[in-house]
């Protein structure tokens, strides 16, 4: 992989504890004008190739719409036969855009995206896990609107499947004063890298073990940080009968209340707005502000 | 003032659309006509006639509406509604006696309950007639459109539309809320915002009855947008251009051929003054 600038801060520290090497990689200003795909993997070798290509073709189409972009897969210490895989990938497909990380040692998901979001070459990151799959002519759509709103987090409508049906739809709704309560926004979403780290990533705390992407949904919101939801379909998510976000141990039980305590200083509060994000796509500009409006449940 | 328009302000803000439009007829028609919100009715109306936009979201404004409502010489309900659903049925029970119920749509229904029903055919006020007429549609940025609260056929849907249509369309399927200002949804400013850079808006019933959403083709004529109905189950039984049984059928056409054809069928239609006008000729005094 291109060797990167070498830089500073909390997230190097992190980094130095997982690998050394890599620190040198980290970048903390990151370029405009592009961005990176990162694809953190952790035994889902059967669902790689599938990622990679549509990744690869969503950069395709970036480049009709003038952005540049890169590919980048972390194998989180898989034992599956990823290495191998990524191995014959890059002899095969020689594309310079793929870059691929290999860990020595198994450091879970969310030390694994913050790697990737220090060493992401470009500002706006797409966080996309293994089993999820870009529609890849829309991706020039999130880039345009995440650079226009000053977002930290875009998400899209995610067509969830399973068994190769469409069983239903995620992060398809504004971020609202529901999210204290329910998480409807799912990690694979284009955000800032730089802001996110600055915001110390996703937690490693391990009493949050399992709920990392509701974490960082919920810190964002406390940090005023903009959510801006653009009604267009991002991908696919398959509901993989093992998924971790699946399950719902009663130790995950445990450690639901234990975000639920850190947040709930700054949870609803009848002076506060219902919705906290913003709808927005490029052909109409925003369709709602955030910080307006009330919930109502009836039809 | 001959008749009084009342709005639901507590409610859906796409029946305030409507209410103004039947404001916009009726004073094309020559009547006097007055817009209230439900929960302010005002003074001076007792003994006229009402026109109350859904009652049963009128019945939001609780006490105020109630109370008021029944000072009105007469009270019609104005309707856009499938007669086979909760959301007609609710329109009887608001605890306010209706006289007669007008449908305003594309086609007439057979109401099996509730007091005297009427059709209205929903044609153009003069407004939308001018916008339409207008229209010369070009290339537009969104390739489709699909706007609507979430059920498991519209997600199924979306899928087939970015799969078979174009994988760029707009699709907004929050789950089921009331559409008011910054709650989550797009209010009707923001439909039309939207419609005004779509090719198509592509739709599909929320329930299974036959019905036809008039309202939505007339939201895409006036923004220059193709209205395309999706219909698996009754898409032969209308009479109406661009009612598709499958995407695939939709995909077939192109968008200003869409467009034209639904324009050409629209502008044959009487107005909605000139179905207004015979409809409220009856129950005025």
């Amino acid at each position: 992989m291109t060797e990167r600038q070498p830089a500073a801060g909390a997230e190097v520290e992190l980094l130095e504890q997982l690998d050394p090497a890599l620190t040198r990689l980290i970048r903390q200003r990151k370029e405009t004008g592009g961005v990176t795909i990162v694809i953190p993997t952790w035994n889902h070798r059967e669902f790689l190739p599938r990622a990679i290509r549509s990744a690869l073709t969503a950069l395709d189409r970036l480049a009709d719409s003038g952005f540049a972009g890169e590919l980048l897969v972390i194998d989180d210490a898989s034992r599956d036969g990823t290495h191998r895989l990524l191995r014959s990938a890059e002899v095969a497909l020689n594309d310079p855009r793929l870059l691929t990380v290999f860990l020595d040692h198994n450091v879970g998901l969310p030390r694994a995206r913050n790697l990737g979001l220090g060493l992401a070459r470009f500002r706006y990151a797409l966080m996309h896990d293994a089993d999820n799959e870009l529609v890849p002519e829309n991706l020039p759509v999130f880039v345009e609107s995440i650079a226009a709103t000053s977002a930290a987090f875009v998400h899209g409508n995610l067509l969830v499947r399973s068994g190769g049906e469409v069983v239903g739809l995620r992060s398809a709704e504004v971020a609202s004063a529901r999210l204290y309560d329910l998480n409807y926004l799912d990690a694979f979403a284009l955000v800032d890298a730089e802001r996110i780290l600055e915001l110390g990533g996703y937690t490693t705390n391990a009493e949050l073990a399992g709920w990392e992407d509701w974490e960082l949904v919920l810190h964002l919101l406390a940090e005023e940080e903009r959510l801006v939801f653009v009604p267009v379909t991002m991908g696919w998510y398959d509901r993989v009968p093992d998924s971790m976000s699946r399950q719902l141990s009663p130790q995950k039980e445990a450690r639901l209340a234990v975000l639920r305590r850190m947040y709930q200083q700054s949870g609803p509060r009848d002076w506060l707005p219902f919705e906290l994000g913003g709808i927005y796509h490029p052909a109409t500009g925003f369709l709602q502000q955030a910080g307006a409006g009330s919930d109502d449940d009836s039809d | 003032m001959d008749a009084v328009v009342v709005f639901p302000e507590q409610g859906n803000l796409f029946y305030r659309a409507l209410a103004q439009r039947v404001v916009t007829a009726a004073s094309e028609c020559g009547i006097d006509v007055e817009l209230r919100a439900a929960g302010d009715l005002g003074d001076g109306i007792a003994g006229c006639t009402a026109l109350l936009v859904n009652p049963s979201e009128c019945a939001l404004s609780g006490e105020p509406f109630v109370s008021g409502a029944r000072a009105f010489g007469t009270r019609i309900a104005v309707l856009a509604e499938s007669v086979d659903t909760r959301w007609y049925r609710n329109q009887l029970a608001t605890g306010v006696s209706l006289d007669a119920i007008l449908d305003v749509g594309f086609v007439e229904q057979t109401a099996v309950e509730g007091p005297p029903y009427g059709f209205v055919f929903n044609g153009p006020t003069g407004p939308e007639l001018a916008a339409i007429e207008a229209h010369a549609p070009g290339a537009r940025p969104i390739p489709w459109s699909f706007v609507g609260h979430r059920t498991d056929e519209r997600v199924s849907l979306a899928a087939r539309l970015v799969a078979e249509l174009a994988p760029g369309g707009f699709v907004f399927l929050p789950r089921s809320k009331r559409v008011r200002a910054g709650g989550g949804t797009l209010d009707p400013a923001a439909v039309t915002a939207v419609l005004e850079q779509s090719e198509i808006y592509v739709w599909e019933s929320h329930h299974s009855h036959l019905y036809y959403e008039s309202f939505r083709f007339v939201d895409a004529l006036v923004a220059g947008a193709a209205p395309g109905k999706i219909d698996a189950r009754h898409a032969g039984a209308f009479e109406i251009p661009n009612v598709f049984e499958t995407v695939a059928e939709l995909a077939h056409r192109d968008a200003r051929t869409l467009y034209d054809d639904a324009r050409a069928w629209y502008l044959t239609r009487p107005t909605l003054a000139q179905g207004l006008e015979p409809a409220l000729a009856s129950v005025l005094p």
